[in-house]
């Protein structure tokens, strides 16, 4: 073991994995992250705590990791370069480690222009694969970017993000290949809603042979309404809806489009846990972290392993 | 070179203050290439400023000039005498010449006319486009010829994000996404393998990070 | 009061506004005396410095005559100068001249008599207008 979570228990033990999102609140409310971790807890192995998501300024990715610890639950905390320049980067990771935190999500970050805050000025000194390196050193060489080292050297479980959806399509699962190169232990994909063409990504990751280097979690996402599902296709840029999927959202009942939603997310996972090198899944119900009980159950993924107590391994 | 665009003529209006005696002087080099701030550019501004003010009934005379290059001394040297007239100078040339101009006269303020957009090329009638960001450590060596630095909004060494689509940024989809270029000119290249490699964190220092740049060339010092 | 007689200055294509100047000229059309003809080899060469330049010399409007879309001697000089047109009015409204003493005559090369009712349209507008802000007070008859 790596880092010894309970995530990379439930990876290199071979079980299905399961992790889910949790957007920290635009705001300090503490309370409102320990509703979220009650509606989470128990149906996934551990939870990813956003970084200023889609650069809307919330609660911290570090703060909302140690709420959830508290809360009983494991966090994944995300970082992205977008807003910390490499002393930002190191200092932070030094100090989520020492509060206990040691699943980390490497990402460059959404650019700003997309956020609440477009005037700012951005850093994306480092990019996620220079990020995804770093934190390899830290672990395996126990120095920070410069090359001195550290005093007590963070030893995280190290994730990646990956967009198989993204263009050029034929590089992607190269850009994946650098991510394993720079340490990426696992990694968790954008949202699938196009799932042959997942899979044909998933073919060709397997022909590099990076199914065996890293474990991938397929992103997964239940869409609430016809307009959610066609804001994501038309207006995230890197997502993937086919129309079959608009057409079934609108063709159900208005009262049970949400239930819809649910079923094609639980086909969507019982269709991605076949395709081979498919590690589990991560379940991205934002603001809609009640769904997290149903999808779970009905796709078959409960109860959720648990890793043995130290003093019992 | 350096793209300019000129400032909204009210924007300037208000830089002139109670200023009586306006010189608009112009660059004879890049803006006038961009047509922001060239002869003609500058002569227009000059009317428009001149005229603006007699329609709302200031006292203000204002002159017009242009030097060859106002980034360079001894060129904005040839205008003393309007310098030594005026009561305020709105320069047209990019940040550079209007900062020359400053520390030339240092007894008069000369302020900005245009705005200094960036350093780029055009890529056909009427359109510039970015393509250099002075970071000073070139590595177009490694992109096939294309900058990630200047034209990938995150600047990233290990492109593309997972924003690329259809060949546009994420960002703004009437931009290239410049690593999807990269990738095409590798490709036909033959050199994919530039860009299979992961590549170090980019020493900054030589870029506006590490502070006012300066260059010394010994043999070139009197 | 007395009339008040306007200064227009008329900056003309040398092949759409000459021809039916001549053609006018020719068969005796009179055109108006306000009008101060002057003609370029191109219209697109009468860029917003030019225009200004007219009304700073004491103009009360501006017509462009230009050729007819598809008709230009030049190609495309003539969209050139459609192109720019908003931008020029914009500058004019703002420098507190007015965008409406800036106007376009698309004109064709047969057309004697709409070029001398342009001219006289258009002088006639100007003389609604009055005279120019920049001439006011300078001189009688407004």
């Amino acid at each position: 073991m790596k880092a010894g979570t309970n995530l990379e228990y439930v990876l290199s033990s071979g079980h299905f994995a399961a992790t889910g999102e949790l957007g920290p609140p635009k705001g300090a409310d503490a309370e409102v992250v320990s509703k979220k971790i009650g509606l989470l807890r128990g149906f996934v192995d551990a939870v990813n705590l956003t970084d200023n998501q889609t650069a809307v300024v919330r609660m911290s990715s570090i703060a909302a990791a140690c709420l959830v610890l508290q809360g009983g639950l494991e966090p994944v905390m995300q970082m992205t370069c977008r807003d910390r320049n490499r002393l930002a980067i190191q200092a932070d990771l030094l100090g989520a480690y020492a509060l206990g935190i040691r699943n980390l999500l490497c990402l460059t970050g959404d650019h700003q222009t997309f956020g609440n805050h477009p005037q700012s000025k951005n850093v994306y000194d480092l990019d996620s694969i220079l990020l995804l390196a770093a934190v390899r050193d830290m672990r395996e060489r126990g120095v920070l970017i410069n090359g001195e080292k550290a005093e007590g050297a963070p030893q995280m479980f190290i994730g990646a993000a990956a967009n198989p959806f993204a263009d050029p399509f034929e590089f992607r699962p190269h850009r994946l290949a650098k991510k394993v190169a720079a340490g990426a232990d696992f990694v968790q994909t954008q949202m699938i809603y196009n799932v042959p063409k997942f899979r044909d990504y998933m073919q060709r990751v397997g022909d590099l042979g990076l199914a065996e280097k890293v474990y991938i979690l397929a992103g997964v996402g239940p869409i609430k309404s016809v307009g959610a599902a066609r804001y994501m296709a038309n207006n995230v840029p890197g997502m993937d809806v086919p129309d079959a999927i608009l057409r079934r959202m609108s063709k159900a009942p208005k009262d049970k489009r949400a239930e819809e939603g649910i079923s094609i997310c639980v086909e969507i996972i019982q269709q991605a846990r076949e395709i081979p090198g498919v590690a589990g899944v991560h379940i991205m119900a934002i603001e809609w972290e009640e769904a997290l009980e149903e999808i779970t159950s009905r796709a078959g993924l409960l109860p959720r392993p648990t890793a043995p107590k130290p003093e019992e391994a | 070179m350096i793209r300019a665009t000129q400032k909204p003529l009210s924007e300037i209006s208000d830089l002139l203050g109670e200023a009586r005696r306006v010189l608009v002087l112009g660059c004879g080099t890049c803006v006038a290439v961009c047509f922001a701030g060239g002869e003609r550019e500058a002569r227009t501004l000059a009317g428009a400023l001149s005229m603006a003010g007699r329609t709302a009934g200031h006292d203000r005379e204002v002159r017009h000039n242009v030097v060859q290059r106002q980034c360079e001394p001894e060129f904005v040297r040839e205008v003393e005498d309007d310098v030594a007239w005026a009561d305020i100078i709105v320069s047209t040339a990019c940040g550079i010449g209007c900062q020359v101009m400053n520390e030339r006269y240092a007894d008069r303020l000369t302020v900005p006319g245009v705005n200094t957009d960036f350093l780029g090329a055009p890529i056909e009638h009427g359109v510039f486009d970015e393509r250099c960001q002075a970071c000073g450590d070139c590595i177009l060596d490694t992109t096939g010829g294309i900058c990630p630095i200047a034209r990938c909004a995150k600047s990233m060494l290990n492109g593309p994000c997972g924003g690329s689509q259809d060949g546009r940024c994420e960002v703004n989809n009437e931009i290239p996404c410049a690593w999807q270029l990269i990738y095409e000119r590798l490709l036909s290249l033959n050199r994919l393998d530039l860009m299979l490699r992961n590549v170090e964190p980019k020493d900054w220092r030589s870029s506006r990070d590490g502070g006012q740049r300066r260059i010394v060339r010994e043999d070139l010092r009197l | 009061m007395t009339q008040f007689t306007p200064s227009i200055t008329v900056y003309s294509c040398a092949y759409c506004g000459a021809v039916p100047r001549e053609m006018a000229a020719i068969e005796r059309i009179p055109y108006p005396p306000e009008a101060h003809i002057v003609e370029f080899p191109c219209i697109s060469r009468v860029q917003s410095d030019v225009i200004l330049a007219a009304f700073e010399a004491g103009a009360d409007g501006v017509l462009l005559v230009a050729c007819e879309e598809g008709n230009c001697h030049h190609q495309g000089g003539n969209r050139r100068t459609l192109q720019r047109l908003e931008a020029m009015h914009a500058l004019l409204a703002e420098i507190g001249i007015g965008a409406e003493r800036l106007g376009l005559w698309q004109g064709g090369l047969g057309q004697p008599t709409a070029f001398v009712e342009q001219l006289e349209g258009f002088v006639e507008s100007i003389k609604q207008l009055g005279a120019s802000p920049l001439n006011r007070g300078e001189r009688a008859g407004d």
